[in-house]
């Protein structure tokens, strides 16, 4: 009996060592009481080279009678900007006598505009030899049987000029001699002596304004939900996910706080904030400040189809010096206007805050219910009389800053359109007025 | 060699074995919890960075390894119902301007806040028979709580905090929700009084919620927490005492549906200041950091 007892204590011993080695040879889990390790790699888009991500604002092609307007919307703008963007990052050629291309306005073919400016220098693509610079426009001229760049800033304080090469020169005659061949409509380049408001007050035009000639045909667009991965985009923000607690909201929109930064997260949105990095200064250059804003982009959630940079400019006070990106989506070379635009705020400490929203145009967006659009005239008029209605006694000449036609991002649902819209900004107030009837767009409302 | 004894052998050999395995595998883990995580030596450190930046620490510091996880909570609608209807039982009238709610009779009139808040207000302040105005501090305790018991607005699981006297001469009677032996500090209720009336009952109760996913973890060392709170708040240009330094859950206030709320250190200072420490990150918890729309 004994004997038997003993054998089966030896097999359930030998049974047991078998199955305690087995354990330590591949390793128990440890009770689990310490975050997970958080350092893990994620994977976002990779920066994009400047030079694929910056495009001129718009271009206009001198026609008879006016200018046809391009921008991103237009295959042959990228063309025109791809071979442009190519010849700015070749070294200099011979510079030509500037009085014979600058003295003649008639001889330029287009002009391509860039807000914000273009930077130059070793530190970016263009212009290498030119360190420092900000170009605002560029200007295509043909003189004689030579076709020259012209560059410039605003204040004309720097001009580079360049003869073209002649395989680009060629290039860009054919681009633009299929421009001149199909109709388009014209626009116009505002001038002050143009309008008058009917409470007799004059213009004021800081920049170039182009206008559409004839009423514009528009149709409502679709736009659909961006496919984000949440968790990803959660670990972009926060280096240490685990310690972000969330919150959940009564509208179903979530936010994650480490109790320093938030990131609020709706259908339609993403909002994120880290006021402790708000005081701070900024010590790197406005080309730097371009490359990091591309690269915000990037890591917090990619680019979408037609997001275009917009304004890149220096904020805040003394010790709070922060660098505010602006990006604006755009479908059929139209900007939409949304509650929640594109925006990055961010100074040598990092990023303090990051909007987007969250949506954008669908594939096939154009609806069938077609409208004509208001005269520019009647819309300027529509909204100085809001201006005059908002500002009333304020009786000095109208400073427009803006005009142009638009998209107002708005919601049926969870259905999301955008309503053309016309967009006037006047002494810094902007307004959004339905493009056919003119009534008011409440901003505040937007989606 | 027989066979009877060579069992004997091979028994004990395993034995050995497998008690050499058995402390291998689970020796880690049993350490830890019976490992102290707050050595004499961190104490001596943290006695001397306290008294290099003029605090002194006279409250007991927990010196066990302890955990934490973010506890799920909303606000307790449960409660704010029998408070409600309760009141209108009483024939309250009741309006609403779209953030608050009102609820009045006679002299008392309660306001909900779209948060969960319930102040309720006495105009005039109420008038106890007794002169409460003479009373110690546990006599008053008592007295104060058999009223909102009365009144049906103790909450279940609210502990007595502190007695606060304000500058202007009103005495705040706090309390704190307790829930399952944790200590949520988010959740409260205050008494003011006036003189010798009661003249408000403010109450911000939570209800835990189950969570699907529980994230347990370490949290850090009190003398951390303290050490976090002396480089948040710098060097005190007066002596100040810290007369507590407690472990329970904090966060500010939300309207919404439901949030995780993280364990913190909470240190009472004896001017009545009171800190918290997020246990999970050592940072102090400040104004709730919501993203809110750019300029």
């Amino acid at each position: 009996m004994v004997e038997k007892i003993k054998s089966i204590i030896l097999i359930i011993l030998v049974f047991s060592s078998l199955f305690l080695t087995y354990q330590l040879w591949y390793g128990q889990q440890p009770a689990e009481l310490i975050a997970e390790d958080v350092y893990e790699r994620i994977i976002v888009e990779k920066p994009r080279p400047l030079e694929e991500v910056f495009y001129p604002a718009y271009a206009t092609v001198t026609v008879e009678g006016g200018y046809y307007l391009l921008n991103e919307a237009d295959q042959e703008f990228a063309k025109i900007w791809s071979h442009i963007n190519q010849s700015l990052q070749l070294p200099l050629n011979d510079l030509p006598d500037e009085s014979d291309v600058i003295s003649d306005e008639n001889v330029t073919l287009l002009t391509l505009y860039f807000r914000p400016g273009l930077p130059t220098g070793a530190e970016v693509p263009w212009l290498k030899d030119y360190p420092g610079n900000i170009v605002y426009e560029i200007k295509l001229k043909q003189h004689n049987s030579e076709i020259f760049l012209v560059a410039e800033n605003s204040a004309e304080e720097f001009r580079h000029i360049s003869v073209v090469s002649d395989r680009t020169k060629n290039l860009l005659l054919e681009i633009l001699a299929n421009i001149y061949e199909n109709d388009r409509d014209l626009y116009f380049l505002l001038r002050e002596d143009m309008f008058y408001s009917s409470s007799g007050r004059g213009l004021n035009l800081p920049v170039p304004l182009f206008l559409p000639l004839k009423p514009a045909v528009m149709t409502k667009i679709v736009l659909v939900n961006e496919d984000t991965d949440r968790d990803i985009l959660l670990k972009t923000f926060f280096v240490d996910y685990n310690l972000a607690r969330v919150i959940e909201e009564k509208d179903g929109g979530l936010i994650y706080t480490d109790g320093e930064k938030g990131l609020r997260l709706t259908s339609e949105s993403l909002e994120y904030s880290n006021p402790r990095l708000e005081e701070s200064r900024v010590t790197f250059t406005y080309a730097d400040a371009l490359k990091n804003s591309n690269n915000l982009i990037s890591y917090h959630g990619g680019w979408p189809e037609g997001l275009q940079l917009e304004s890149l400019t220096s904020t805040g006070w003394v010790n709070a010096v922060s660098y505010l990106a602006q990006w604006r989506m755009f479908a059929n070379g139209y900007p939409l206007y949304t509650l929640i635009p594109t925006k990055v705020i961010f100074n040598d400490r990092g990023l303090v805050h990051y909007s987007r929203s969250l949506y954008f145009p669908a594939d096939s967006n154009v609806s069938n219910d077609e409208i004509i659009t208001a005269e520019w005239s009647e819309a300027l008029e529509a909204a100085v009389k809001i201006y005059e209605q908002d500002l009333p006694g304020l009786r000095t000449s109208l400073r427009l800053e803006a005009m142009h036609l638009a998209y107002a991002v708005n919601a049926s649902g969870t259905d999301y359109y955008g309503e053309p819209v016309w967009y006037v900004q006047i002494s810094g107030k902007s307004y959004l007025l339905k493009a056919d009837t003119l009534t008011r767009v409440n901003e505040e409302a937007l989606k | 060699m027989n066979l009877e004894r060579a069992k004997l052998i091979l028994i004990i050999a395993f034995a050995g074995l497998n008690l050499f395995l058995g402390y291998q595998l689970f020796w880690p883990d049993f350490g830890r919890l019976t490992q102290v995580a707050v050595s004499t030596e961190d104490l001596q450190l943290l006695d001397e960075l306290l008294e290099d930046n003029n605090y002194t620490l006279e409250a007991s510091i927990d010196r066990s390894v302890q955990t934490g996880i973010f506890m799920t909570v909303s606000t307790s609608l449960e409660f704010q119902r029998q408070v409600l209807l309760k009141l209108l039982q009483e024939g309250a009238q009741f309006s609403s301007n779209g953030d608050a709610t009102f609820y009045k009779k006679d002299d008392k009139t309660a306001i909900v806040q779209s948060t969960g808040l319930i102040r309720v207000l006495y105009t005039p302040p109420f008038e106890p028979a007794e002169n409460i105005a003479e009373f110690e501090e546990r006599e008053l305790r008592t007295y104060v709580e058999n009223f909102i018991d009365d009144q049906q607005l103790m909450p279940e699981g609210a502990v007595f905090d502190y007695l606060e006297t304000t500058e202007g001469g009103e005495k705040i009677l706090h309390y704190y929700q307790v829930s399952d032996s944790c200590p949520i500090f988010a959740g409260h209720l205050k008494v003011t009084l006036e003189g010798h009336s009661i003249k408000s009952v403010e109450i911000y109760w939570l209800k835990p919620v189950e969570s699907e996913i529980t994230r347990e973890m370490e949290v850090i060392t009190a003398p951390q927490a303290l050490s976090n709170f002396v480089r948040d708040l710098g060097s005190s240009a007066e002596p100040r005492t810290i007369t507590s330094v407690t472990l329970g859950y904090f966060s500010g206030e939300y309207d919404a549906e439901k949030w995780e709320i993280p364990p913190v250190w909470r240190i009472v200072l004896q001017d009545g200041q009171i800190y918290y420490i997020n246990a999970f990150t050592g940072n102090l918890e400040q104004e709730s950091v919501v993203p809110e729309q750019l300029p």
